[in-house]
């Protein structure tokens, strides 16, 4: 019988990454199952319970469930033991094993977990009208915020998932504990980082604003002015979006290092 | 053929070496991996399995370095730990999701090996003793068909009637051009099993070589009474196993228990220039 690996050899296989979905397969289904449950649930709610006036809260609650679902997605690797062994030893080369992983959580995970809020929030206004109070992931997409803060807020969750795909990787003990302290302590140093920031230049735009004397402004105008003042600082952006970025393709040349060295 | 060329292994820069210029030829045929613990085994398993990567030397299967992660050379490699974790809630879904991937794995003996430990391969891992979490591994891994096969203490936790079907199905499930190396304490186990040995000493390797080498240059006989003239004397169950020069190539079987105990005597020296003439 001529199989796969005699047919391919030392060429990449995408047969072989279809391999690797099938040997992942029952964990893939339990974790999507219960994914796509959790944005099916959030998506339901935001329909059926238009009337209900906490909605918004519940909502950004499972929407912010779901992201950190996402963020632990590599997890399920782990499969309740310890299988290194097995999957160092399974015949496939780290390129495919590098694209499967990375195809199924930047991929796959976030299609089964946004894929239903996304649709209902796009049904919304169509079903209820539009609400002022609601801002969703679309709205989030389309708001007149400066790109350097969406880039930011799609940088921060990949980088720590990144994080937890590399611990569960390259740890060799206690892998669970490891990959979430490290993902979650990733996470917070770049909440933090931004978050003093925003805070120093929201202070310093309220202080200069009453040294000069300024007329206040709305609410609206404030958040806008504000945002705006802050993504004119370059400097800031452009370290932070070129420490993630690198951030991010260190951890996965470090993955794909922990796949291509089989070490145990 | 495995070549390990002058290999040097260490867990971390400043630690001992758990393997110091290892060097050996390891044809076709099952081979008894012996040592005492921590003489370095297991990571010699591991550095064949191409798991762990020496700082010195080079372990090389048909022609190609352990390291390589050429799938094709991968597929045919095989270790299977003492307690090794397989995914999965069966021996029989773990199959169905493992065995795609070597060419070589036949469905038939896997059924026939798991009959002859007496298991369906239904049984869930969660609920399975240590006994029979072994033996559907072991079920499985025989049916691999890989090149080369490791086994790490195969038969700690078997019972008396897994020893005997596990010995049974390595002498029927074996092809000529098959290497599989066990690495054991019990060696009378699988005893008239072996093709040869590789015995290990305080992370080197005192003695590899072929049934045939040894027994063309040790005799091993069996007496009422240690012999004063022998090479090395044992006590055996009430009896004395003397370990003489040969006169004969092959004149006697091999007693590898009784080399092994030989090698890790003060009579070492001796033993070993006789291997060695």
């Amino acid at each position: 019988m001529t199989t796969i690996n005699q047919q391919c050899g030392r060429s990449f296989s995408w047969e072989r990454v279809g391999m690797l979905y099938k040997f992942n397969s029952p964990w893939i289904r339990k974790q999507a199952s219960v994914y796509l449950l959790f944005s099916v649930i959030a998506a339901l709610f935001l329909l059926l319970a238009h009337n209900f006036s906490g909605q918004m809260v519940v909502y950004g609650i499972l929407t912010t469930v779901i992201s950190y679902m996402l963020i632990f997605s590599p997890l399920i690797f782990i499969k309740g033991g310890d299988s290194r062994m097995v999957e160092q030893m399974v015949p496939v080369s780290p390129l495919e094993k590098f694209i499967f992983y990375m195809s199924y959580l930047l991929v796959g995970m976030p299609l089964v977990c946004y894929a239903c809020p996304l649709i209902a929030e796009a049904v919304y206004p169509y079903l209820f009208g539009s609400n002022d109070e609601f801002v969703g992931y679309a709205d989030v997409a389309c708001l007149n915020i400066p790109s350097e803060f969406k880039v930011i807020n799609v940088m921060i969750p990949l980088a720590a998932m990144l994080s937890c795909l590399y611990c569960v990787l390259a740890v060799r003990t206690n892998r669970i504990v490891k990959a979430v302290i490290w993902t979650i302590g990733v996470q917070l140093v770049m909440t933090v980082a931004v978050t003093a920031y925003t805070v120093k230049e929201a202070f310093m735009l309220g202080y200069n604003a009453g040294l000069n004397g300024d007329e206040p402004m709305s609410k609206d105008e404030m958040v806008s002015t504000f945002l705006h003042s802050i993504a004119g600082d370059s400097v800031f952006f452009m370290v932070l979006v070129a420490l993630l970025v690198v951030y991010v393709v260190v951890m996965s040349c470090l993955s794909y290092r922990a796949l291509y060295r089989r070490n145990l | 053929m495995i070549e390990l060329k002058n290999i040097t292994f260490s867990y971390g820069r400043k630690a001992t070496p758990a393997l110091d210029d290892v060097s050996a030829s390891i044809g076709s045929g099952l081979y008894l991996l012996a040592g005492e613990n921590g003489a370095g085994k297991t990571t010699l398993l591991h550095v064949m399995a191409g798991l762990a990567h020496p700082s010195k030397g080079e372990c090389v299967i048909n022609g190609v370095a352990s390291t390589s992660v050429n799938p094709e050379e991968l597929g045919h490699v095989f270790l299977l730990e003492e307690r090794m974790y397989f995914p999965g809630r069966n021996i029989r879904e773990f199959a169905a999701l493992h065995s795609q991937f070597y060419s070589s794995f036949t469905e038939e003996v896997f059924e026939q090996n798991l009959k002859e430990f007496g298991l369906t391969g239904n049984e869930l891992f969660s609920s399975m003793s240590l006994g029979n979490l072994k033996k559907s591994q072991l079920a499985y891994v025989l049916a691999l068909g890989v090149d080369v096969l490791m086994l790490d203490e195969p038969t700690n936790a078997l019972d008396i009637e897994g020893r005997i079907a596990l010995r049974k199905l390595i002498a029927t499930t074996m092809r000529p051009e098959q290497t599989v190396i066990v690495a054991t304490h019990n060696v009378t186990d699988l005893e008239t099993l072996f093709d040869g040995a590789l015995m290990m000493r305080a992370s080197r390797i005192e003695f590899a070589g072929t049934e045939e080498l040894v027994s063309s240059r040790i005799a091993f006989e069996m007496s009422a009474s240690p012999d004063p003239e022998a090479l090395y004397s044992e006590n055996q169950m009430g009896r004395y196993m003397n370990l003489y020069p040969a006169l004969e190539p092959g004149e006697t079987r091999v007693d590898w228990r009784a080399l092994y105990s030989a090698l890790h005597s003060d009579r070492s020296y001796e033993i070993i220039s006789q291997l060695r003439k």
